[in-house]
């Protein structure tokens, strides 16, 4: 019973987005942004492994207070159309850029943001930092580019990239990287829905193959992540191949997205803005290496299955490295490897 | 040349089928000589100007500085495992090692054969991971982790700059291949060209980027030193060889100051090195002095400058990594790389003594070794520059010379202290050494193949 109540708030979460994608009235924007947000909360709600529920009470609110915001602007701009102009557009685009800001939870609003990510399990926070932003993004994809957009995208991600790295819990650390992958994210829907589809994409595949080791392992903190060397120590490998890739260093796929958008943000002539940008993402390699540090010095240790009963929720050593997930995650990793240079010989990028 | 790139990723394919731990060095060895020999005869016919290229396929195309470079590393790489019998011996991660090493040739291979510049700077950069891998890995201290964060932090700050530059030449020419980029000439102002040498200056390393350089090198297990000095070094001198001429009209302002700059950096360094204690930061130090030298010769736009530089770098790349394989083998016995509990060493084994001088010779660029060829070149190419340099390059040539005899001195005579279970050096060793010095010092005979 409980499955099937998970399966109709997850495929509503999914319609909501691809109708939001598809669509052409501000009208259903909105009833789709309150959909998404009224199958999200359930979904946190049901997954066990919550013991409080009074963040979700945080994150209700903010989320309802930028929708009703953009419902407002909606409407203002709708009288707009059947009267005189009356209002500034100008005045009507801050708004809308404001309250996508605020669910987003970029830089002047990013507080609130941190402090939902550190309660949420794994796979949600993997929803959060990537799905959820879909919506917002094909909205701030749809009107001009104005001052308040590349303002936060300047101050979010030098911000999240300097608070990151003095973090030793894993979940801040990833709620600030998520931070700064929306800055890029959001300069690239400014520029094209395309462009912003193609990261996404990406970013959603290194990003899981990294949130859902964690999650079987149930690691929370940098020390955490020490408990890999009971493995095989491909494991270690893949997870620092996949931090890397999120990081954007060259032979890996996360670099593809990094060379699209300063390719496109270069060709507009957006000097000041990418290189701020590529500063920041120097930053917070500082603290994707620290987590690889863990996982790139070789330790030969026994393997003890009684330790790792005690640390993982359901832990059997055979199925491990080849069950589906897994599997899934290492022909990411692959991939990531070699079609970068696939791309470059052929001139795809 | 895509075959041999196509070969490369056949044998780890090989390697991963087979997985059989002791035979894997051996055959890992026995495959790279015949890639090595089957490479050099394939190209052996490459008799070549600046910038003419051969085997062209694809993006891919070999000059003369791109062919040796190939060799050079093919051949460290091949001596990179016989070095580190100790990974063998107690299978530390034999297979993650072959593997390693086989990636680091692979990208290696592309940088130095690729005519695209997107591609060279993504091979540029890929060919750091494993060689941080290596220093992580398989390194000796904890403070390796250091070492390691300062090395990529360096490379990195000044790459994605590059990386900015690169698509605004992109946007200027819409295109980004190396040799037409070489031709077209740019017009660019000495801002924005410092920003696309400034990468190379870091690999180099120029003197005042050179902080992660020591340190790497003193973490480092001796595989990745000798890696470091023998070919990652030179990425950065083959670079600044395929981007120098991108912009002609600013090199006249331009490069008298970074010639200068460097030149009196490697007689600084040089004076740090005579009071150092630590044999392999002594040696790391010396290559840098060594590249500086070849920033110089470089960047005096002539082409017995250019040639200089090359030979320089193929002399030191196989030079400095015989005296880092020297400086392991004495850590394994007295396992101290400290010159004061190293001294003496004449009474208990002089046949390896005599290596020990024959490559701190070559360091100091004495007769029957490449490098006088090369510094030789140098000297031809900074001299008809300006009579002004003559000081700095006496003042330099007395210095490196200096502190290859102090290191040789120190390390043979003297009194030593007493140990007692010094083992003596075993014919892998010696072969070791030996590979490294016959090319060291009987290329000579023959130096017209190199250009």
């Amino acid at each position: 019973m409980k499955l099937l109540i998970m399966l109709i708030f997850y495929f509503i979460l999914m319609l909501s987005t691809l109708i939001t994608l598809s669509s052409h009235s501000w009208m259903i924007i909105w009833m789709m942004l309150e959909i998404n947000l009224m199958s999200f909360i359930p979904i946190i709600m049901l997954s066990k492994m919550i013991n409080n529920h009074t963040f979700l009470f945080k994150y209700f609110i903010v989320q309802t207070i930028s929708s009703s915001s953009f419902l407002i602007t909606i409407t203002l701009m709708w009288i707009n159309d059947y009267s005189l102009n009356i209002f500034n557009t100008n005045f009507m685009e801050i708004m809308l850029s404001l309250s996508m800001i605020l669910k987003m939870g970029l830089y002047p609003f990013h507080l609130w943001y941190i402090e939902i990510m550190l309660n949420l399990p794994w796979m949600m926070f993997f929803l959060m930092s990537t799905w959820q932003k879909i919506i917002p993004l094909t909205i701030i994809s749809f009107f001009n580019e104005n001052t308040i957009i590349y303002m936060t995208i300047i101050i979010s991600s030098m911000i999240s990239s300097i608070q990151g790295i003095y973090q030793n819990n894993l979940r801040k650390i990833f709620a600030f990287s998520s931070i700064n992958q929306t800055s890029w994210l959001t300069i690239n829907s400014n520029m094209s829905i395309y462009l912003m589809i193609m990261y996404m994409l990406m970013y959603m595949m290194i990003l899981f193959s990294i949130i859902n080791m964690l999650n079987v392992n149930n690691f929370y903190y940098i020390n955490n992540l020490y408990l890999l060397n009971n493995y095989h120590y491909l494991m270690k490998l893949f997870l620092f191949l996949n931090i890397l890739s999120l990081a954007g260093l060259p032979p890996f796929m996360g670099f593809i997205t990094k060379i699209i958008s300063i390719k496109f943000l270069i060709f507009n002539k957006m000097y000041l803005i990418t290189s701020i940008l590529i500063i920041s993402s120097l930053m917070t390699l500082f603290f994707y290496l620290r987590l690889t540090y863990t996982s790139m010095i070789l330790i030969k240790s026994k393997f003890n299955p009684l330790m790792m009963k005690k640390y993982s929720k359901d832990f059997s050593y055979k199925s491990y490295f080849f069950n589906k997930l897994n599997f899934m995650m290492i022909m990411i990793t692959i991939l990531s490897y070699f079609s970068l240079i696939i791309m470059t010989l052929f001139d795809l990028y | 040349m895509m075959k041999y790139i196509l070969i490369i990723l056949l044998i780890k394919l090989l390697f991963l089928i087979i997985n059989k731990n002791n035979m894997l060095n051996i055959l890992f060895q026995n495959m790279m000589i015949m890639l090595l020999i089957f490479f050099i005869v394939n190209y052996s016919y490459i008799k070549l100007n600046m910038m003419d290229f051969y085997a062209i396929y694809y993006d891919f195309g070999l000059d003369f500085f791109s062919f040796w470079m190939i060799n050079l590393s093919i051949w460290i790489i091949l001596l990179m495992m016989l070095a580190s019998l100790k990974v063998v011996k107690y299978k530390n991660f034999l297979f993650l090692f072959v593997v390693n090493l086989m990636f680091m040739l692979f990208f290696l291979v592309m940088s130095f054969s690729v005519l695209n510049l997107l591609m060279f700077y993504i091979m540029f950069e890929a060919s750091l991971i494993p060689t941080l891998f290596l220093i992580l890995g398989w390194g000796y201290q904890i403070e390796r982790i250091e070492a390691g964060m300062y090395m990529m932090l360096y490379t990195l700050v000044f790459s994605l700059p590059f990386l900015l530059m690169m698509f605004y030449m992109y946007h200027m020419s819409y295109s980004l291949d190396i040799e037409y980029l070489n031709i077209k000439k740019l017009n660019f102002d000495s801002f924005l060209y410092n920003f696309v040498m400034m990468i190379f200056f870091v690999k180099i390393p120029m003197f005042s980027l050179h902080g992660w350089l020591p340190k790497a090198h003193v973490e480092a297990p001796v595989s990745g030193s000798m890696i470091l000095a023998g070919v990652m070094l030179k990425l950065g001198g083959y670079g600044i060889y395929r981007l120098m001429f991108i912009s002609e009209n600013l090199m006249s302002n331009y490069m008298m100051s970074i010639l200068v700059f460097s030149l009196v950096g490697s007689i600084y360094l040089s004076l740090v090195c005579l009071r150092q204690v630590d044999m392999k930061s002594l040696v790391a130090y010396s290559s840098v002095v060594h590249m500086g030298l070849v920033i110089g010769g470089l960047f005096s736009l002539e082409i017995i400058g250019v040639q200089g530089a090359f030979l320089m770098m193929i002399s030191h790349g196989l030079c400095s990594s015989g005296l880092f394989c020297l400086v392991n083998m004495f850590y394994e016995r007295s396992l101290s790389r400290s010159l004061i509990i190293n001294k003496g060493m004449l009474s208990y084994c002089s046949p390896m003594m005599m290596m020990w001088f024959l490559l701190c010779m070559g360091n100091m660029s004495a007769p029957p070794s490449l490098n006088l060829i090369s510094e030789i070149f140098l000297l031809m190419s900074l001299l008809s520059l300006t009579k002004f340099l003559v000081i700095i390059l006496m003042l330099f040539l007395f210095f490196s010379s200096c502190y290859s005899l102090y290191l040789y001195s120190y390390v043979c005579y003297g009194k030593s202290l007493f140990l007692y279970s010094f083992t003596s050096f075993s014919v892998r060793e010696f072969f070791l050494i030996l590979m490294h010095l016959i090319p060291l010092n009987l290329m000579i005979l023959k130096i017209d193949i190199f250009y």
